[in-house]
């Protein structure tokens, strides 16, 4: 029994990725359900016992969230004005329209995998849904990582908070480019600091050049592949020199809520929409 | 057994890690595999680590298959050496076995991710994680055993003898 076992391990440890990937696919594929209904009545229970305690507070913030919904619509209205009036001169200059991004919305069901190594979370759709892997996920507050494994209803997204999620970046200010990387920590906590140094994310290669304010929005570049430009994914908190002198670094305290994380969007690659130039001789050209 | 490790790998996977233990959680999977290495034979025991690791690998990302199995099989042979030599009944030796094996598990692991993954963390950070795993392993074992001890009764697995003033 013990070389049969033995064997069985060696083989697993030997199988080609593909068919380990599906493996991986299929046994997620498989529990996904049981997931899906723990996660949701585990989410019901804390709701109803955090209600108990915050009842007060939540018909505070229902009437504060009321009145943000009422200037949200009217800061609406007006950007769709400006989104036509955009449309329009895009059209009449002969540029390229691209489209508005696809969000695939989905729901959180669990954090960290089995063992929790990395920094993950597990949504509720997969390929079904038309996620792939390497597409950008986002909150409503700003970047949260990237999908990883993807099977047929469930996909597992790599936080920008861990270790090995490297995203290209850029300042907002200045435009200066760097690349965001995450430090393994899930959740900033001030309490935690006197166990070691708490730090999300940390932005390297920064030109010594470069104006670097704290407080500033550090967004996606769109270089890389795999995120859009011009997504948020946090502020600067505090800058140094790196070790070597060559370049400077940046302490980023993401935006996104990484800690309380319920319904995210996937983001769907741009679609483009070509339209023919206008005529040669219409505009300003350097013909 | 199936249904322990189905129920434990639901569990695990949906309990959250806990920031102050090191981002560790509880190792329900592995605990199903103590309580198999003190009260079942040697070759159950490694059927049961090897589909507990198969079934963290899958629900792990980025961690290939077999990693979890061959360390979950490696520990319980050498927790199945004290199977004699122990009161599996007792709370307290599911609370040791489960906090020694728990952090022997959790460095072991790393070591892996370490060397074959590119894995790195602080020596704080990794002491923090496994003294977390130990005391998440130390307190969820007793209730494994309990658990399971139960389940193997009420399905028959174990013989219940009754005894007449505590003569058998």
């Amino acid at each position: 029994m013990i070389g049969i076992v033995i064997l069985a391990v060696v083989v697993f440890l030997n199988l080609p990725v593909p068919v380990s990937m599906r493996v991986k696919s299929g046994t997620r594929d498989n529990i996904a359900p049981f997931q899906n209904v723990m996660s949701l009545v585990m989410g019901r229970i804390g709701g109803a016992v955090s209600f108990l305690f915050v009842a007060r507070r939540a018909v505070d913030e229902k009437q504060r969230m009321s009145g943000e919904i009422v200037s949200l619509r009217l800061r609406l209205s007006d950007q769709e004005l400006m989104i036509g009036e955009n449309a329009e001169l895009r059209r009449l200059l002969g540029f390229r329209v691209l489209g508005e991004r696809d969000l695939i919305p989905c729901r959180v069901i669990l954090r960290s995998g089995a063992a929790g190594w990395w920094q993950t979370v597990r949504l509720d759709k997969g390929s079904e849904a038309g996620i792939e892997s390497d597409m950008a996920v986002i909150s409503m507050d700003g970047v949260i990582g990237q999908t990883i494994e993807v099977s047929r209803f469930t996909s597992t997204v790599l936080l920008i908070t861990d270790a090995t999620c490297k995203v290209a970046c850029r300042l907002r200010s200045s435009g200066a480019f760097g690349i965001v990387g995450g430090r393994g920590v899930s959740v900033e906590n001030p309490t935690m600091e006197m166990l070691y140094p708490v730090r999300s994310c940390l932005m390297e290669y920064i030109s010594m050049d470069a104006k670097v304010l704290e407080g500033g929005a550090v967004l996606t570049s769109g270089l890389g592949g795999v995120y859009p430009g011009g997504l948020l994914i946090g502020h600067v908190s505090r800058t140094y020199d790196d070790a070597s002198g060559l370049y400077r670094c940046a302490d980023i305290v993401p935006s996104a809520k990484l800690g309380k994380l319920k319904y995210v969007f996937v983001v769907n690659p741009e679609s483009e929409t070509q339209q023919q130039p206008a005529d040669a001789g219409s505009g300003d050209g350097d013909q | 057994m199936i249904l322990m490790l189905l129920v434990g790998s639901v569990l695990q996977t949906i309990l959250p890690g806990y920031q102050f233990l090191g981002e560790a959680k509880f190792p329900l999977l592995f605990g199903v595999v103590l309580y198999f290495a003190l009260s079942r034979d040697t070759g159950v025991m490694l059927v049961t680590a090897l589909l507990a690791g198969l079934l963290q690998d899958a629900l792990t990302p980025i961690v290939p298959l077999g990693y979890s199995s061959s360390l979950f099989c490696l520990m319980g042979l050498v927790v199945g050496r004290f199977r004699d030599l122990v009161l599996v009944e007792s709370l307290l030796t599911a609370s040791f076995f489960g906090v020694v094996a728990s952090a022997v598990m959790t460095v072991g692991m790393y070591m892996i991710l370490a060397s074959n993954m590119g894995m790195v963390l602080s020596a704080k950070r990794l002491v923090l994680r496994t003294a977390g795993t130990a005391l998440l392993g130390g307190a969820s074992a007793p209730l494994i055993f309990f658990l399971a001890t139960r389940l193997d009764r009420v399905v028959g697995n174990i013989e219940v003898r009754e005894s007449i003033d505590h003569v058998e």
